[in-house]
Parts: structure tokens; sequence; C-alpha cells
């Protein structure tokens, strides 16, 4: 038995060890808690309870020594005795559960991480059903005669003042006593708690900052602002690193407010500057973006929120937070912040554009499109020769939906790019300009011999391109070309006629029908799926 | 069906809670009822969980409260009614413990139902019942008051006290560091709050009669304290689980920690407070907001304490203090700290109230105040908890005897255990305890209350009898 109960506490040991080195789903760790787990139970089968004794270095049980070490580190018995912890008894039925929550508890790192509880409270905190502790609790006294100096103390003053005769003889001339009702407890008492109870958050900081900031306009001196702002900014990083941001929100909401609701006093309202910077900080800001990357989850409403309340000067934190997120959803939320932020500074912005990180050059661009402001393209402009092929292409776009003719001939020479892409993103950028001049670039593309060489990719990117028109000439210059009879149906006709049936079909032409309805008979399958894909089109219209 | 966590609390809530449903519907309705063959066929699924995993299903009643399979049931609001319907129904057939063993059924289940309602009415309930099951293996029953296995009421009553005086010598040190401008540890707090649960889950009574004793030097420190066990109390009526409470009794222990930025000369001052001493005192709620926050650093639990330290003194109407210019409402901890706060100050003489009020003329005008100042349904909680004589109340009994309210009777509010301190003969006597919750042979109370005195008039020492 001895011995046995020697190897679980070493099981024991182990099983910290390992709850300290692999993640709780990890087989090794599992292994070793089922071990603990088997030798436990096996050991409890013939008793009713385990009990463990426990002094600085040793662990005892059967008045037996079944662990010692001295090492101030390393000690299991030492770890449970400095919190007190005296006799751990382990009664038979100990789910494995339980097991493994007592195993965390003491996985703790208690030398390294700073916790508000002690192994004790935390044990107690679990209401273990199978696991019972004694504990002494004298040590956590500093002045260990307190208890034998305030009974003396409180009995002297008995021996001295007690009239207790002296109330016996008039208590038969007092009044009768007016017994207190008590109204009993009633059902909807009871319902009415029970609500909230369960209503009640267990995050109590939109309350607190409610109340710190009602005592800012209450205060008078210029000390208890400092103090108040102080707190205040406290728990906005604290609201911050737990991800939430309707504090944030309140706390700009609030300041936004200001004199309105609250008639703030002037040195109060330098507190409250105080307070704002602080929330437009880089370090809020960088807690923010580092919350976002870890799955932060934010509603729409909270995001407009806090981007319509937030001041351009965090601008350029927002930027660097860009600069250094790793997920995509992180950074799309930190693009529509700045898409509404960036409007108020668009010169903060374009700060952007200077970035060495080419994925930081392009996001700036994608939220200079998104603000929409024209002003933005002779900044974006030279963008458009940038060595990351990803950038040109995001300035390519932004020049065609904010530039107006003065763009069009750079794009017009990068329709003829020798990469791709680069064509491609041209043509769409031309078709978002949407001037008749640009419709001229794009016919020129189709009429040109080389046309029929591009990819299909590429020539149905000209024709969705010049959809936009939706003109009288673009029409029949599409009729004419599905209408063309070749000789040789190449597959290169074929592509031509394909995009062109495709566009007719985007622009809602509805005298291609007839055509439209040869061709979906036709050999050629790229033909024929666009031209039925036009026919949905035009029917989805009409019923439309 | 899926078996439920056994690790869950909550377990014996449902056995409690079910065994109460089934006697009520067993009192309603013929033993063919549907409802009742369900209620019952449900209560034994619940107890053969327990008889699966511990061999037994074992319900005791100790005080007032139950524990299955030795594990304390926490008191729930939920089950509130048909709790405090079972435990009328046990005492009153002097029942302590129904023990239910492997292999039962539901012929078991009737046979325990039978006897349990044929002693009803029973002039020895509980021996008429113990007879009904002398064939009956797999069930047994014990007679209240006989738990074993449980400390004796003298060690408890060390525990308790001892609990009680390292939390005040705790909150002594903490605020002399706070003062002092050292770093404080929570962790010693937590630990004094937990035992103060602990205590409180156990037998409430105990340490609610240490708060009574008012007569210490350091009436701060215990006022602390005070508040935090009377508050820990109210929440452990409420149902609050085992960390709420622990938040709850943290929150309260320093909802007072910003009378250390009140200079000393204001807050010791015996004369009535002038306009200025009154705007220097109201500042404590910020002050105490601000040092939870500093010292603790700021967390959930901080900002729990920090709430309740911003707003103990608001009210629920908020015509207290700090006045707020857009209204809130009043968070649900603070309500429950600002009653217990208030019944601790007015029961206490502090320096610049010298003369206290008896705790039940406090009672009688807290609930006057009630839903005005203090939230009406925690004010019922409460009083439901220290009952009409509060512990420390001076009383007259009808046998002409004089005595001190002891313990309060959760059953009856005007029936405690008192302590009697004057004989019929208007002797003065070393004191010993009566439960006027007990009636003679004829069947009528022994002992009733007449009146009640003001201790304080009479400079009574509650020390001299409770410690």
């Amino acid at each position: 038995m001895v011995e046995e109960l020697k190897n679980l506490i070493q099981q024991i040991i182990k099983a910290k060890k390992n709850r300290r080195l692999y993640p709780t789903d990890n087989p090794i760790y599992i292994k070793t808690i089922d071990d603990v787990f088997s030798r436990l139970t096996s050991l409890l089968e013939p008793n009713e309870s385990l009990e463990f004794h426990i002094t600085q270095y040793d662990i005892f049980s059967h008045d037996e020594v079944i662990y010692h070490n001295e090492d101030k580190y390393d000690s299991l018995a030492l770890l449970l005795f400095k919190d007190g912890l005296q006799k751990l008894t382990v009664k038979r039925g100990i789910p494995r559960s339980e097991l493994e929550e007592f195993i965390k508890i003491i996985s703790l790192n208690f030398e390294e991480e700073v916790f508000d509880d002690d192994i004790v409270t935390l044990m107690w905190e679990k209401d273990f059903h199978y696991i019972e502790t004694v504990v002494d609790e004298s040590f956590l006294v500093d002045d260990d005669t307190y208890e034998e100096t305030a009974i003396a103390q409180a009995r002297e003053s008995a021996n001295n003042t007690g009239m207790i005769m002296k109330a016996y003889e008039e208590a038969f001339e007092a009044e009768k006593s007016k017994e207190t009702h008590i109204v009993p407890l009633m059902k909807d008492d009871l319902e009415s708690l029970i609500q909230e109870i369960e209503s009640e958050t267990k995050d109590k900081t939109l309350i607190l900052l409610h109340l710190l900031f009602e005592i800012l306009s209450l205060e008078e001196t210029d000390k208890t602002h400092e103090d108040t702002a102080g707190l205040i900014n406290e728990v906005l990083t604290y609201a911050v690193t737990q991800g939430n941001m309707e504090a944030i929100v309140l706390a700009l909401e609030k300041i936004a407010e200001g004199n309105e609701k609250y008639s703030y006093s002037d040195k109060a309202d330098q507190s409250l500057e105080s307070i704002r910077d602080h929330v437009n900080s880089r370090d809020v800001i960088m807690r923010f973006g580092i919350l976002l990357d870890n799955g932060m989850k934010l509603s729409e409403k909270i995001i407009h929120k806090f981007s319509t309340q937030l001041d351009r000067s965090s601008i350029p934190h927002f930027i660097d937070v860009l600069g250094e997120l790793e997920t995509a959803s992180s950074r799309r939320i930190v693009i529509k912040i700045l898409s509404e932020l960036g409007k108020r500074d668009l010169d903060l912005v374009l700060k952007g554009l200077a970035d060495d990180r080419w994925y930081l050059v392009r996001n700036t661009i994608h939220i200079l499109r998104r603000i929409g402001d024209r002003s933005a393209v002779t900044y974006i402009r030279p963008a458009v020769n940038h060595p990351d092929p990803r950038v040109r292409k995001e300035a390519i776009l932004a020049l065609g939906e904010l530039g107006q003719g003065d763009s069009l001939h750079v794009l017009k020479d990068l329709i003829s790019d020798q990469d791709e892409s680069i064509r491609i993103a041209a043509i769409r950028a031309v078709g978002l300009m949407g001037i008749p001049s640009a419709k001229e670039v794009i016919l020129e593309k189709i009429k040109c011999n080389a046309f029929k060489d591009k990819s299909f990719t590429e020539k149905k990117e000209c024709f969705h391109a010049l959809a936009r028109w939706k003109d009288r000439d673009i029409i029949d210059i599409l009729m004419k070309i599905v209408k063309k009879r070749t000789f040789f149906n190449s597959t290169k006709n074929n592509e031509i006629k394909a995009g062109a049936a495709y566009c007719l079909g985007l622009i809602g032409a509805k005298e291609a029908c007839t055509i439209l309805g040869k061709l979906k008979h036709s050999n050629n399958r790229l033909l024929r799926d666009n031209a039925l894909k036009a026919i949905k089109k035009l029917n989805y219209a009409k019923a439309g | 069906m899926q078996r439920p966590d056994k690790t869950n609390p909550r377990d014996g809530d449902h056995i409690i809670n079910q065994l109460s449903i089934v006697l009520r519907t067993c009192s309603l309705h013929q033993a063919g009822n549907t409802a009742l063959l369900s209620a019952k066929e449900r209560f034994r699924r619940l107890l053969n969980y327990h008889i699966e995993r511990d061999a037994f299903a074992q319900i005791d009643l100790v005080g007032e409260f139950f524990y299955v399979n030795h594990a304390r049931v926490r008191h729930s609001l939920k089950y509130h009614q048909n709790f405090n319907y079972l435990l009328t129904e046990f005492r009153c057939r002097e029942l302590g413990m129904v023990k239910f063993q492997p292999d039962l059924d539901i012929s078991h289940i009737d046979m325990f139902l039978d006897a349990f309602m044929g002693a009803k009415y029973s002039e020895t309930p509980f021996d008429t019942m113990d007879e009904s099951l002398v064939n009956i293996q797999n069930i047994q029953i014990g007679k209240l008051g006989k738990s074993q296995g449980k400390e004796t009421d003298a060690d408890t009553r060390m525990a308790v006290k001892k609990a009680y005086f390292n939390a005040v010598s705790i909150t002594k040190g903490i605020m002399t560091q706070l003062k002092a401008g050292e770093k404080v540890s929570m962790i010693k707090a937590k630990r004094i709050v937990k035992s103060m649960v602990e205590h409180l889950i156990s037998e409430d009574q105990l340490l609610i009669q240490m708060t009574a004793i008012k007569d210490y030097d350091e009436y701060t420190y215990h006022h602390c304290v005070n508040v935090s066990v009377l508050s820990i109390a109210i929440g452990q009526k409420i149902g609050l689980n085992r960390t709420a409470l622990t938040d709850l009794g943290l929150a309260a222990l320093f909802h007072d920690i910003g009378k250390t930025d009140i200079p000393k000369e204001v807050l010791n001052k015996t004369e009535k407070f002038n306009d200025d001493d009154w705007k220097i005192m109201k500042r404590h709620p910020f002050y105490g907001a601000r040092e939870i926050l500093l010292f603790k650093g700021i967390d959930k639990t901080s900002i729990q304490s920090a709430v309740v330290a911003l707003q103990h003194h608001m009210h629920c109407n908020l015509s207290g203090y700090p006045q707020l210019k857009e209204p809130i409402k009043i968070d649900f901890m603070t309500r429950i700290v600002a009653i217990a706060d208030q019944y601790d100050a007015m029961t206490s003489s502090r320096v610049y109230s010298r003369i206290p009020y008896s705790p039940d003329r406090v009672l009688s005008i807290m609930l006057n105040n009630g839903g005005i100042q203090l939230d009406p349904i925690i004010l019922k909680i409460f009083v439901n908890l220290v009952g009409v004589y509060p512990i420390g109340s001076l009383v007259l009994m009808d046998t002409r005897e004089m005595g001190l309210v002891y313990k309060a009777n959760p059953f009856s509010s005007s029936r405690p255990k008192v302590l009697i301190v004057v004989d019929c003969s208007g002797n003065r006597i070393d004191g010993f305890e009566v439960d006027l919750a007990e009636k003679s042979n004829s069947g009528k109370y022994s002992k009733t209350i007449v009146k009640t005195l003001d201790p304080n008039k009479y400079r009574i020492n509650l020390a001299e009898y409770f410690l």
C-alpha cells in the first residue's frame, strides 16, 4: 500500500509537469492523467478515502512518509504547505474531471506568474466534492495576539459598564414591544430576483466608467480631476485588453457629449482631453490590434461607433497596426475603421503609401479607394509603377474609381503592359471610369488585331468593361461580332464571340435573343456556355 | 438519459426539489394519478444516480440546511418555496436523515411516502414513521438533531471566532498598509473572505452573532468585517454561488476603504459634521474606488468592488451621494452591501454618533426606508435572515425572565434562541440558552417575548455573553 501511494504521488508530480508542457488534448498528457486516475481508483477500491498529511517537506499517509523533497521550487509538499494546507482527503468515487481540476491547480506557475488566489482558494472555489482539505489559516495573520487583545478589551469594557439589573427593573414599566411585521417573500419577489441575478453581467466595467465620468463632473480640484481621469484611463486600458470595445465607445461618447450633459469645468475639460488622448493612443490601438488578431468578434454597430468617435490622431497608429496584423479578418476591420477615420485627415492616411511593406501600401490604396476622395489620385498615381504587381493592381483600380480623364493616359499605357494581370486590372479600371474617352480606349483594344491572341480572361474583361456603357453603337458592334460568320471556326474567334455574347447579356440587349438562341447550340463549349448565361440574364431582366 | 455531472453542486438541488414535489403532489392526488407517478419516477431516478455512484442516497437536515450524500445543498432561489416546504415537513416529523440504498424501486418509494404522510398528525411522528419502515431494508431514517461526524459546537464556535478576528486583523493590516502607501496582497483578503463564506455556508448564525458585538476599540475594521459577513449571509440566502459570494464578501470588506484617505480630524470628529466636513466625508466612495483599483489592479473583481465602494451611499432612489446627473440603477451587489452597511452602522456606536439604535429599532427604520433607500426585496431577505428580534436584542419574556437574542430562527422570526441573563425571580444569572420555538406538553409556547429594551441604553456588552 505504501509503495503504491508513493507511486501515486510520483505520478501526480509527472502529471503536474506534463500539464505545464502539453495542451490538455495532448495524448501524452491524457495518458498521464489516465494513469493517475486508474492508480487512485484502484487504491480507493478497498478504502472509503485516502488521507495525505502535509508538512513542510513531507507527505505522510498511514503514518509513513510517502514523499520527501526539500527543493524550494520543486517540492510538492512545500507547494501545498506554504498556503496552509495540512491535510488532503480523497474520497472514493472521485470523477476524472475533479482529479484533472486538482492537477490543473497545482500545475499553475505560482513562482513566475501573479495570481490573486493561492492553491487553497482555487481549490475551494472549485467546490470539490471528493477532495477535502484541512487548512491552517493562522499564518495569514501578522498579529497573533489580535484576537486575544480584542476579546480582553471588549470584556473589560463589559465589566465596567453593564447595567443589566437596571434594565430588568425598568423593563416592566416599558411599553409593550411593537412587533416588526415581516412580509414574506412572494413568488413575484423571487422571480424578479432570479431574473435580476440571471441578467446580471459579471463585468461591471460600463457601470464603473459611467460613475467615474459622473465623478469627473462633480470634482472640483485639479488633483481629483487628474486622479479620476487616470483611473478612467486605466479602466479603459483594461477594457481594451478584455475586448470590451463597448467601454471604449462609451468613454468616447461621454467625451463627445461633454458639456451638454455634464457641464464640466475647464479643468475637467482638460482631463477629458487626456482621456481622449489615451483612447487614441498608440498603446490602446496596438492592444486593439492584438485582440483582433486573437479573433475578437466585433459587431458592425460597434465598429461604426468606434470609428466615428475616434480622433484623427489615431490614424498613424491604426496604419502601424495594419502593417502588423496577421489575419485577413482583422485587417478588414482596421481598413473599415481607417476608411471612416481617414475622411477626417487624408494626409495622415497618405503616409501609408510611403511604407516599405508592399501590403501596407496596397491596403492604404484600398482605404483611399473606400474613402473616395479624388484628391488622393495624385498620390496614388506613382504607385502604378510600384515593384510589386499587387500594389500596382490596387493603384490601377483606384485610378479607375477615383481618377477622371487625367488618369486615362496612364491606364491606356497599362492596357498594353507586359503583365497580363496588370492589363486586366487596367481594363477594369478604364471601365470603372465610365467616361466616353474610356469607352474608346476599350473599343480600340477590341478592334486591334492582337486582341484575338489575348487570353479569354482578358478578352472577357474587355467586354465586361464595355458593358458599362449600354450604348446603341456598342450593341451594334457586339451584334456584329456574334453574327460574324468565320470560315474557320477557330477557338480564338469563338472566344471573342463568347465575350461579346456575355456582354450582350450584361447590357440586356433584347434584340440579341435570337442570335444567342442559336449560339447556345454551338459546338464550341465556351460559346455555348456564355450564350446560355446571356440568355439567362436577359430572361431574368425580362421577368424582373 | 444523460447522467448528470457529479461535480455539479446543483445535483442536490434537484433531489430536494423533487422530493418536495412528490410530497406536495402526494398530498393532493390519489395513488394512481399520472402526475404523482411521474414525479415519483423522476425522484427514484435521481436517487438512483447517487446510489449508482456512492452505493447510497442520503438526505440530511442539519440546522436549516439539507445535505445530499454529505454535500451541502446550496440554497437556490429557484427552488426556494419547495425547499422551505420540505424543511417544514421534515421538522414537523422530527426527521433529520433518510438514507436510500440499492435495489430501490417504486414500491419502496410508495412505502416511504405512506410512512411520511401517515406520521404527520402523530404525537411522536418520528417513531411512527420509524415503525412503519421497520421492515424495509433499503430505507433508513434518523431523528433530527442527531447529525454525525460534525464538529462539536465548541470547536465550531472557536473556529468561527478565529475566522472573524483573523478577518478584522487582516483588514486592519490592509488598511494600515494602504495608508502607508505600501503594496497590498489580495491573497490574504480572499483567503479570509473564503473562510467567512465557508463558515456562513455551514452555520450562518455563529458568524452573524460575532457581528452583534460592538464593543471593540477599532470600529472601522470591525464594521468592514461585519458588513462583509452580513452581505455574504444575504448573498447565501439569495443563492449566490461560492465565487459570487467571495466577490460580494470582498466588495463589502472594502466598501469603506476610502475612509483611509479622509483626514483623521474629520473622521474622528466627535461633534456634528458641518458642511465642509460632509463635503470631505462624501468623497470617501471615490477614494475607495480609487484605492481598490490601484492596490488590487484592474480586473473583474476589483471593478465590482470599486462599483460597490462608489455606490454604497447612493441609495436606491439615488437620493444619497455622490449625486448623479444621469440616473443609473444601483448595482445588485451594492444593494446588498448597502443594507448590511446601514444595519451595522446604525447598531454600532460610531465616533460621530455615540448612541447606537437597538437592533429591532434599526430594522423597523430600515423597513420604513425599504424601496426608497434600500432594495425592498433584498431587505425582506435580510429581515428573514436576522429575524424580528435580531441577535443582540435585549428582551423580556412573559415568564418575567430577561434575555439576549442569541440565534435567529429561520422558521419563526419572532421565536429566536435567547440567552437568559436574569431569571424570573430577578436574579442575574450566567446565561443559559432557551429556544422560544419550543412548546410545553400542553402544546403552548413555553416563553414569548413581550418587550424589547434598548441594550445600548443600559450599556449591555454582548462580548460578555457571546465571546
